[in-house]
C-alpha cells in the first residue's frame, strides 16, 4: 500500500514538472497571481479581532492590485476560519497548502491556533509569514520559514511596566488572565517595572479568563491599593475592571498594551477608561501620517464594511511588509526566494509601525512600540516609537 | 441480513476505505479522516441515545480523554496498539461510574448533567497543564505501531483513522444489535416492566454509558494522530452539540445514520467554506426540520419508509380457535417449574402523603392455586399488585413473603430469581424489540432459574421459539407491539413472564381492555398455565373471568378488605353485590352469574 | 473578611441576572416539559433589535419593552410551531431539547450575520453610582437587580393569586387536569413561553447595558443559571430563583476568598456535591416514576 502512495506521490510530481513553467516559480505564482493563504477568527467570539484583521490586508492587497500588483502579479488571498480552534487551524494548513498551493500563510490570525499549524507547514515548507499573532518562540531561536513584524506581547508588556515605572508607581497589581499565554506575557511587566524603579513591588493578580464580572476582584484591588494596575487580558475585560475600579473609586493609574488598543475599549469603557496608558503597535488610527491616511481610503474601498480601526490598521501594515519582501524576492518567486526577499529588508518603513529589519538570525523584524494614551475620548500618543527592549 | 454478514460488511468496507484512502489527494485524505474519526464520536453518542434514549452532550470528555491518553503515551514511546484498549478501558471505566449515577436522575435531567461533564472536563482540561498543555495546547508526538514497526506519518494516521472507525462499528454492531444492546432498549422503552422481568435499569444504563464512553475515547485517538494538536477548544460544549446535530440528522442508533451526521458535519463546513456561519445556519435548520419531519433522523425513517412499502399486512387478532389449552401447559411445563412456595400477604397498609391507599388488606395464594383479586375502582388493587411487585414501599405489614422470602426488603429486579412474575394492565411491550427479541431478552433472565429446578436446557432463541409456537404467536413474532392488535399485546405480554420462569405469576386485569374472542384466547392461556402448577393471581375489573378461573376470590373496597371466599361464595355476597352495583343487588347478580 | 457584605451584595446584583434566566427555564419547562437552550439567543436577539430601536431614537425603558416583547414573541412562536407539533410526552422531551439547541445555533448565527460581531453598548438607564453595604454599584445594577426583584415578585403574584396563573401550576402537575378544568392548554403554553423569554431579555437587557452588546451575551451568564436551576430544581420557581442568587454569592466569594482563577471550578464543585446528596436539587420535586 505505501508503495501504490509512493508510486502515485511521483506520478503527480512528474505531471507537475511537466508542467511547471520553464521560471520554475513556486508554488501558487503563475505568470499573472500570487496566491497567498491566510486564517483568522471569522466566526466565534474572536471573530472581533478576526474580522477587523482581515479586512485590512484585503484593503492593502485590493489597493496593491488596483495599482497593478507586483511585477505584474496580482494578489490572491484565500482565508480560511478556525474560529479560534487549533484543530480547524490545522485543517485550513492543510487545505492551503496541500489543495490551493499556496506560496506561503501570510497575515495569519491566531497565536494558539497558528501555531498547532507549525509541524505540518515546516514538514510541507511553507512559509508563515507577517502574522497577526506571536510567542517568544516563534523567533527565539529564529526559524527558517517564520517571519514577522509584530512587536510580541511580552515586549510589550515590559514596555508598558516601565511606562508605569517611569511615572513614578512603586506598588504596581498586574492583573491578568490565568492562562499559560497571558501569565507568560503579564511576568514580563514586573521586571519593566523595575527597569525603572528597582525597589517597586510588583504583585501579580490572576483572574480566570471570560470573568465577567470583575466586582470581587475590584473589591480585592481596593484593599491593596496599588499606584497602578496593568490589565494583561482581553479588552471586555479590561472594560469590565475599569468600570469596576471607577465604581469603587479605586485611585489607581490604569495600563494596558497594545492588543487592547482600539477604538472599541473608548466606545464599551466610555468614562472609565479616560486616562488609560498603553503602548501601540501603530499609529493612531486617525493620524495625519500619510500611509495612514492611504489605508482609510482603502478600507473604505475595499472593505467598506470595517471602520478604521488598530487591528486593521496593523495587518495592512503587516500586508505592506509581506509585499515588499516579495518585491525584494525577485525572479523566480519561489518559497526559497520569498525567505530570502524577507531577510534582506532593512529599515523598511511602513509609516505605520516600527522600521522593519531581518536578517537570518532575527526573524522578528521590530520591536517597537508607540506609547499611547486615552484623552478627552480619542487615542492620542504620547511620544514617539521606541525600542521596547531598550531602557527608553 | 443475519447479525455475521452484517459484520463483515463492516469489516470489508472499512477494510476497503482503508487501502483505497491513500490514492486520495492529500487534502481529500484528511477530510476522510475527519469524517471517520468525527463518526466515532457521533456513533458513541447515537448509540446512547437509540438504545437508552440517554442523549449525552458531554461526551466531548470522553474523546478529548482518549487524545490527551494517547498523546501522552505516545510520548513516552508506547505504542499505538497498546494505547487503543488503555483509552477504551479508562473512558470505559470512567462512563461506567458516571452512568451508576444516572440512576439517581431522570433522563431529561441526567441529560442536563452531561453537559456539566462537558464543561466540568473543560476545567480539568484547562487545569491539567502538565498533560494537557492548559488553554495553549500541546503537540502529539507521532506513535510507533508496532505493525508497522515504525512511527506513524500524516498518510498512516489516516488509515488509522478509518481502521479506528471500523472496529468501533464493529464492536457497537456487535454489543448493541445483540443480547446486551436488546436488554438497553427493553429499559429504555418500559423502564417498569424491564425491572419485572429482572433487567436492573441502574447498572445497564451505566453499562450503556461505559461502552459509549470507552467507544467515544477512540475518536480522540484519532484526533491526536490525524491533527496532530490538542487544545481544550477541540473539545468543548460547542463540538458535543455538534455531535447531537449529527445525531440527529442521521437517526439515533443507526449506524449508517452515525456514519452519514458525522459526513454531514464534517462536510457542511468544508463546502461552505468562504460563507462564515452558514454552516451554524445549516446545522440548526438541519436539526429543527429533522425532529419536525423525519422524527426518526434520515436514515431510520428511510428504513421505516421501504419497509412500510413491502408490507402492509394487518395482523389478525387473537381467537382461542388455534389455542390448545393441553399444549399450553405442556409448553408452560418445559418453562416455568411448578410452584411450591405460598404467596402471603398479611395486614398490609400503603399510605400516600397521609392519605391511606391499604389498611390491613392481605390474601394468600397456595402453590398450584389461582386467587382472583376484584373490587370497584380505587379499591387499591393495583397498588396491592405493586407492593408485591416491590415499586411501591408497603407503609407497614405483618407480612408480605412467598415462602421464606421476606418480599418487602427485596428488590424489584430480584423477584424473578425467586420466581415471581408479574404482567400489565397495559401490556408495557418493550416498543422497540419484536416479540421474539422480546421473548429472547426474557428468557436470558429465567435461565438460572431453569436449570435450578432441572427444566430441559434452553438458549435464549429456544425459549422463544417454544413461546411462539404455544401463544399461536408465528406470523407476528419479528413486528413490533406499536404494529399488534391490543389483544395480542396482551397475549404477549403473558408470554413474557413465561420465558422469565417463574413459579407465580400476577396478572394485572388480562382482560381489561379485550372483545369475546381474545379473552377467549386468554383463558384458555391462564387454564394452560394452572394446569401447569403455576401459582396465579388474577386483578380484573371482568368478574366473571375472574370466577371462572379462580379457586378463592378476594373483594377489595376503598383500600379494606370486604370479603374472602369461594367464587360461588362472594357472587352471592350482599357485601360485594353493594359494592359494586349499589343497592340494585337483583341485576348485579345477572352480571356476576352471567 | 472585612468586606464580606459588599461581596455578597455585588453577588445578589450579579446574581439577579441568573436568578432571572434559571427562572426562565424553570417556568417554561414546568408548563411544557421543554428545556429551552435557546433562551439566551432569544434573548440576545431581543437586546439588538431594542438597540436598534434606541438607535432610532426610542427611550432606552422603551427598549427594554421592547427586549421583552421580542423575546417572548419568539418563544411564543417556537412554542407555537416548533415545539408544540412535536407532541406531548415523555419520548418527546428530549426531542424538544435539540430543536431548542438547533434553534439556537440559527439565531446565533443570525445574529453574527445581521449585526456583525462588533460589540456595542446600550446607555445607562440611570448613570452614578450609590454605595450598599460599603460597595459602590451603579445605579444600572441597581435599578437591574430591583426590576429583576420586581419580575419575581409579580411571576410568584401571578402563579399564586391569578386564576391563569393558579390553573398553570395546576396543569404542571398533571396535564390531564387542567383539560378537564377546561383551560386551553395551548394558551397556558404561550404564556409561560412568553414570560419565561421575556425575563430572560430583561436579564440580556441589563448585562448588554452592564458589559457590551455582542452576540455570546448570556453565554456565561446562562451556564450560571443552569447551575442555579440545578442547585435549586427544575420543577420549583422559587428553587431557580434562590438557586440563581446562590450562585451568584457563591461565585463572588469564591473569586474574593478562594481564587479568581478558580471560581468556577469551585461553583461546579458545590454543585456536584449537592447533587449527590439531593439529586433533584433542594427544591425540586423528586423523581416521579408512574407505574
Amino acid at each position: 500500500m505505501k508503495h501504490l502512495q509512493y508510486g502515485l506521490a511521483a506520478l503527480v510530481l512528474t505531471a507537475n514538472l511537466a508542467m511547471a513553467p520553464a521560471r520554475a516559480d513556486g508554488p501558487g505564482v503563475t505568470a499573472d497571481t500570487i496566491t497567498l493563504g491566510s486564517w483568522s477568527a471569522l466566526t466565534g467570539p474572536f471573530a472581533v479581532y478576526g474580522v477587523p484583521g482581515v479586512a485590512g490586508q484585503t484593503a492593502f492587497y485590493g489597493k496593491l492590485n488596483a495599482e497593478g500588483g507586483i511585477n505584474g502579479r496580482k494578489i490572491r488571498v484565500i482565508t480560511e476560519d478556525h474560529a479560534y480552534n487549533p484543530q480547524q487551524a490545522v485543517a485550513a494548513a492543510r487545505k492551503l497548502v496541500n489543495r490551493d498551493k499556496v506560496l506561503a500563510i501570510q497575515g495569519a490570525y491566531g497565536t494558539g491556533p497558528s501555531a498547532a499549524a507549525f509541524p505540518y507547514l515546516q514538514q510541507e515548507g511553507a512559509p508563515f509569514v507577517m502574522p497577526y499573532a506571536g510567542a517568544l518562540d516563534w523567533y527565539e531561536p529564529p526559524r527558517p520559514l517564520i517571519v514577522g513584524a509584530q512587536t510580541l506581547l511580552d515586549y510589550q508588556a515590559r514596555a508598558v511596566g516601565r511606562w508605569a515605572g517611569k511615572d513614578g508607581h512603586k506598588n504596581v497589581a498586574v492583573v491578568h488572565a490565568a492562562v499559560a499565554a497571558y501569565e507568560k506575557v503579564a511576568s514580563n511587566v514586573g521586571p519593566g517595572v523595575k527597569s525603572a524603579i528597582p525597589d517597586a513591588t510588583v504583585t501579580m493578580v490572576p483572574v480566570k479568563l471570560g470573568t465577567t464580572d470583575y466586582a470581587p476582584i475590584a473589591l480585592e484591588l481596593a484593599g491593596k491599593t496599588p499606584d497602578a494596575v496593568v490589565f494583561i487580558g482581553t479588552m471586555q475585560e479590561l472594560v469590565a475592571l475599569a468600570k469596576e475600579l471607577k465604581q469603587q473609586k479605586v485611585k489607581t493609574s490604569l495600563y494596558t498594551y497594545g492588543g487592547n488598543v482600539a477604538n472599541d475599549l473608548i466606545t464599551l469603557g466610555g468614562e472609565a477608561v479616560e486616562g488609560l496608558r498603553s503602548v501601540s503597535l501603530t499609529l493612531p488610527v486617525n493620524s495625519d501620517a500619510p500611509a495612514v491616511a492611504a489605508y482609510r481610503e482603502a478600507l473604505a474601498k475595499f472593505a467598506p464594511n470595517e471602520k478604521p480601526d488598530y487591528g486593521s490598521l496593523l495587518t495592512y501594515a503587516l500586508a505592506m511588509v509581506t509585499a515588499e519582501a516579495i518585491r525584494n524576492a525577485g525572479e523566480p518567486l519561489t518559497r526559497e526566494s520569498l525567505m530570502t526577499g524577507f531577510n534582506t529588508l532593512k529599515d523598511f518603513d511602513t509609516g505605520i509601525i516600527g522600521k522593519v529589519t531581518v536578517t537570518p538570525e532575527r526573524h522578528l523584524g521590530t520591536t517597537e512600540v508607540i506609547p499611547v494614551e486615552i484623552k478627552g475620548g480619542q487615542w492620542a500618543t504620547a511620544g514617539t516609537f521606541v525600542d521596547a527592549l531598550s531602557n527608553w | 441480513m443475519n447479525a455475521l454478514s452484517r459484520s463483515l460488511l463492516i469489516i470489508g468496507i472499512g477494510a476497503a476505505v482503508a487501502l483505497l484512502v491513500g490514492f486520495a489527494e492529500g487534502y481529500s485524505q484528511f477530510v476522510i479522516a475527519s469524517v471517520a474519526f468525527v463518526s466515532i464520536s457521533v456513533l458513541a453518542v447515537s448509540t446512547l441515545a437509540g438504545l437508552t434514549g440517554i442523549w449525552s452532550m458531554g461526551h466531548m470528555a470522553f474523546v478529548a480523554f482518549g487524545a490527551y491518553l494517547s498523546a501522552q503515551l505516545a510520548l513516552r514511546g508506547w505504542p499505538v496498539e497498546v494505547a487503543i484498549p488503555l483509552a477504551m478501558i479508562g473512558a470505559g471505566s470512567v462512563g461506567f461510574l458516571l452512568g451508576l449515577s444516572a440512576g439517581r436522575f431522570s433522563v431529561l435531567y441526567f441529560g442536563l448533567l452531561t453537559m456539566a461533564l462537558s464543561l466540568a472536563a473543560s476545567e480539568i482540561i484547562g487545569h491539567w497543564t502538565e498533560v494537557t498543555g492548559g488553554d495553549e495546547g500541546i503537540a502529539v508526538t507521532p506513535a510507533i505501531s508496532l505493525m508497522l514497526g515504525r512511527e506513524l506519518d500524516l498518510g498512516d494516521a489516516v488509515v488509522l483513522c478509518v481502521l479506528l472507525a471500523t472496529l468501533a462499528f464493529l464492536l457497537t454492531e456487535i454489543i448493541a444489535r445483540g443480547p446486551i444492546g436488546r436488554r438497553w432498549l427493553a429499559i429504555k422503552s418500559q423502564r417498569t416492566a424491564a425491572t419485572a422481568i429482572g433487567l436492573k435499569p441502574q447498572l445497564d444504563n451505566a453499562s450503556a454509558f461505559g461502552f459509549s464512553a470507552a467507544i467515544a475515547s477512540l475518536s480522540g485517538i484519532g484526533i491526536a494522530f490525524s491533527i496532530g494538536y490538542l487544545d481544550p477548544v477541540g473539545f468543548d460544549l460547542n463540538m458535543g452539540v455538534k455531535l447531537i446535530v449529527a445525531t440527529v440528522v442521521g437517526g439515533a442508533g443507526s449506524l449508517l445514520g452515525a456514519l452519514l451526521g458525522a459526513a454531514f458535519i464534517v462536510v457542511v463546513p468544508e463546502m461552505a467554506r468562504n460563507v462564515p456561519a452558514f454552516s451554524e445556519f445549516v446545522f440548526g435548520i438541519a436539526t429543527v426540520l429533522t425532529l419536525l419531519f423525519l422524527r426518526q433522523g434520515i436514515v431510520p425513517s428511510i428504513g421505516a419508509a421501504l419497509k412500510r412499502r413491502s408490507k402492509t399486512r394487518k395482523p389478525e387478532t387473537p381467537s382461542d380457535q388455534a389455542l390448545d389449552s393441553r399444549a399450553i401447559a405442556q409448553v408452560v411445563g418445559t418453562l416455568l417449574p411448578p410452584a411450591t412456595e405460598t404467596l402471603e400477604a398479611r395486614d398490609l397498609a400503603v399510605e400516600f402523603g397521609g392519605v391511606k391507599a391499604l389498611q390491613g388488606v392481605g390474601l394468600t395464594l397456595p402453590p398450584g392455586r389461582s386467587v382472583g383479586l376484584i373490587g370497584p375502582n380505587g379499591a387499591g388493587k393495583t397498588t396491592f399488585l405493586n407492593v408485591l411487585s416491590g415499586f411501591y414501599q408497603a407503609t407497614s405489614a405483618e407480612a408480605v413473603r412467598l415462602g421464606p422470602v421476606d418480599l418487602t426488603i427485596l428488590k424489584p429486579s430480584d423477584r424473578i430469581g425467586i420466581g415471581f412474575g408479574r404482567t400489565f394492565q397495559h401490556a408495557e411491550l418493550f416498543g422497540d424489540l419484536t416479540l421474539r427479541e422480546t421473548f429472547a431478552v426474557a428468557a436470558l433472565q429465567g435461565a438460572a432459574r431453569r436449570r435450578a429446578h432441572g427444566l430441559p436446557n434452553m438458549t435464549a432463541a429456544e425459549v422463544a421459539e417454544r413461546i411462539i409456537a404455544g401463544l399461536n404467536l408465528g406470523a407476528v413474532a419479528d413486528m413490533k407491539p406499536g404494529e399488534l392488535p391490543f389483544g395480542i399485546q396482551k397475549v404477549a405480554d403473558v408470554g413474557r413472564v413465561l420465558a422469565t420462569g417463574v413459579s407465580v405469576v400476577a396478572l394485572d386485569e388480562p382482560f381489561a381492555g379485550l372483545d369475546a374472542g381474545e379473552r377467549a384466547a386468554i383463558r384458555t392461556i391462564l387454564q394452560g398455565m394452572r394446569a401447569a402448577g403455576v401459582s396465579i393471581l388474577i386483578i380484573d375489573h371482568a368478574v366473571q373471568e375472574v370466577m371462572g378461573i379462580s379457586d378463592r376470590v378476594v373483594v377489595f373496597e376503598f383500600g379494606r378488605l370486604l370479603a374472602e371466599g369461594l367464587p360461588d361464595e362472594i357472587r352471592n355476597h350482599p357485601e360485594v353485590l353493594r359494592a359494586y352495583f349499589g343497592e340494585d343487588a337483583v341485576d348485579a347478580r345477572k352480571v356476576m352469574t352471567a | 473578611m472585612h468586606d464580606l457584605l459588599p461581596v455578597i451584595a455585588a453577588g445578589i446584583v450579579s446574581g439577579s441576572a441568573y436568578a432571572l434566566l434559571a427562572l426562565g427555564i424553570v417556568i417554561i419547562f414546568r408548563s411544557t416539559d421543554t428545556v429551552n437552550f435557546a433562551i439566551g439567543d432569544m434573548a440576545t436577539l431581543g437586546v439588538y433589535i431594542a438597540v436598534t430601536a434606541i438607535g432610532f431614537g426610542v427611550p432606552v425603558a422603551g427598549g427594554l419593552l421592547i427586549a421583552i416583547v421580542v423575546a417572548g414573541g419568539t418563544g411564543v412562536l417556537t412554542e407555537r410551531f416548533l415545539i408544540r407539533p412535536l407532541g406531548a410526552g415523555h419520548k418527546s422531551l428530549f426531542i424538544a431539547l435539540v430543536v431548542t439547541i438547533g434553534l439556537g445555533l440559527v439565531i446565533h448565527a443570525a445574529l453574527g450575520a445581521i449585526w456583525g460581531h462588533r460589540p456595542t453598548t446600550i446607555p445607562a438607564i440611570i448613570p452614578g453610582t450609590a454605595s450598599v453595604f460599603g460597595v459602590a454599584l451603579t445605579w444600572n445594577k441597581i435599578v437591574a437587580t430591583g426590576i429583576a426583584l420586581a419580575a419575581m415578585a409579580l411571576v410568584a403574584w401571578f402563579f399564586r393569586f391569578t386564576p391563569m396563573g393558579v390553573a398553570m401550576r395546576a396543569s404542571a402537575e398533571d396535564h390531564f387536569a387542567a383539560r378537564i378544568v377546561g383551560i386551553n392548554p395551548g394558551r397556558i403554553a404561550a404564556i409561560a413561553w412568553f414570560l419565561g423569554c421575556g425575563l430572560a431579555a430583561i436579564a440580556a437587557f441589563f448585562l448588554a447595558m452592564d458589559t457590551s452588546v455582542n452576540a455570546n451575551l448570556t453565554l456565561a451568564a446562562l451556564f450560571r443559571a443552569f447551575a442555579g436551576v440545578f442547585l435549586g430544581g427544575l420543577t420549583s420557581m422559587p428553587g431557580a430563583a434562590i438557586g440563581g442568587f446562590a450562585i451568584g454569592i457563591l461565585d463572588n466569594l469564591a473569586g474574593r476568598y478562594l481564587s479568581a482563577n478558580y471560581r468556577d471550578t469551585i461553583v461546579f464543585a458545590v454543585i456536584v456535591a449537592v447533587l449527590f446528596v439531593r439529586p433533584s436539587g433542594f427544591l425540586g420535586a423528586g423523581r416521579k416514576e408512574r407505574v
